[in-house]
């Protein structure tokens, strides 16, 4: 059993069919899930871009933190069960262990994306294109910190303009 | 003086910037005249802006670049709190104009004008417009991402969508030219166009197509021409004649 699903014990669990959607793409975030058993695909627009199985594995963490819509649908493609992890502070209470399991999880997958497009960078180097910029973009992602942006304009709100 | 490549309205549509980037080093300057980034897309506002920023540095490294914000690069509130791009503004990187920026070449003068999202950031505008329209040069060139209101180049194909304070600002100046994009398609519609003239000052809008290389003029200030290239159709335009050198 992985430490954040030891730390899930006693969550509100949801049970899933084949086909059920546990969240969909543009839809305000309800609640964080953590994978008990099953197995889930992650769709963008059509395009499949992930599947997931593996107990303790964290899906809708990146909307739950930051406040935002899902960037990505996910559905059943098999019975499952999911923790449900509705309200953050409350879950994380005094336990520091179930904070750093969460940053260990984000730590890991940022680590994964980074050192992948930055070795299709090395490999690609004569491509051209924004593959040659691809470097100084993940540096100062990855090192600098973005201020958040408010995006849109009060004076033409229209964003097909 | 200047022979400027002008693209607005990228939207973070990478290939464009990449053909942009390939372009550069053929011009004295790259003008990108406002909307690099796209509110709609997936990627988040603050990853666009690092990737464009790439962008405009590695255009500068080959030729000058002068780059204006469009309603879709606001980010903040400045101290009217009204809407502005702070990532473009203030820029201290060598061979970059921002907003509020004026570029003086040989005998030109390129004024930087930022999206004003409110009454006393239009203000502040008006106010620069009128400062830099002192000692003007031979050109006085602005890049305003919203195109004056009633002329063909913010024809939207029913109506006029356009800037009426910017028509009151080249009524009083009439600078040369005026660089601007906003209305995707007006040079593509009926009654539409890329290029339009008020008094004696010309306005480009090269609008946004689809394809490997965005819609762009070619301006070149000393030969007094533009020629406008889209995936629909290109255009030439004698703006001015040739000035005689060395006259008397």
């Amino acid at each position: 059993m992985t430490p954040l699903l030891r730390a899930c014990r006693g969550l509100p669990k949801r049970e899933l069919a084949a086909g059920d959607v546990l969240m969909a793409e543009g839809q305000q975030m309800t609640a964080l899930f953590v994978v008990v058993s099953g197995s889930f695909v992650v769709t963008r627009g059509s395009s499949v871009v992930a599947s997931v199985e593996e107990p303790g594995a964290v899906l809708g963490e990146t909307a739950f933190l930051l406040g935002t819509a899902h960037r990505a649908t996910v559905t059943a493609t098999a019975p499952g069960v999911v923790h449900v992890v509705s309200d953050i502070e409350e879950f994380i209470g005094d336990d520091n262990e179930r904070v750093l399991e969460i940053a260990r999880i984000l730590a890991r997958r940022l680590d994964r994306l980074s050192t992948y497009l930055g070795d299709v960078r090395s490999q690609y180097s004569d491509a051209g294109g924004h593959l040659e910029l691809l470097d100084e973009v993940l540096a100062e992602l990855a090192f600098g910190q973005q201020p958040e942006a408010d995006p849109g304009s009060a004076r033409d709100p229209d964003p097909l303009y | 003086m200047m022979k400027m490549l002008l693209v607005s309205d990228l939207h973070y549509a990478l290939p464009h910037f990449d053909w942009v980037l390939d372009r550069a080093s053929e011009f004295d300057a790259v003008v990108l005249a406002g909307d690099h980034l796209d509110v709609s897309s997936l990627v988040p506002l603050e990853s666009q802006i690092v990737a464009v920023r790439t962008y405009i540095r590695k255009i500068a490294e080959v030729t000058r670049v002068v780059v204006c914000s469009g309603n879709h690069d606001l980010t903040a509130r400045n101290g009217h709190d009204e809407k502005h791009a702070p990532w473009l503004e203030g820029i201290d990187h060598a061979g970059v104009f921002g907003d509020w920026q004026s570029l003086d070449t040989s005998g030109a003068r390129v004024s930087v004008c930022p999206w004003w999202d409110g009454p006393a950031t239009r203000d502040d505008v008006g106010r620069k417009l009128a400062d830099d329209g002192i000692g003007r040069p031979a050109r006085w060139v602005w890049i305003y991402h919203f195109p004056p209101d009633g002329v063909p180049v913010s024809w939207i194909g029913s109506r006029h969508v356009g800037d009426s304070d910017l028509n009151a600002w080249i009524d009083a100046h009439q600078p040369d030219l005026v660089l601007s994009g906003h209305i995707h398609d007006a040079p593509f519609r009926d009654d539409g166009s890329w290029i339009s003239k008020i008094g004696s000052s010309w306005v480009i809008n090269v609008g946004r197509s689809a394809g490997p290389i965005p819609a762009h003029a070619i301006i070149d200030l000393a030969g007094g021409t533009a020629t406008w290239w889209s995936a629909h159709g290109t255009d030439e335009q004698t703006l001015w004649p040739i000035r005689q050198q060395n006259q008397g």
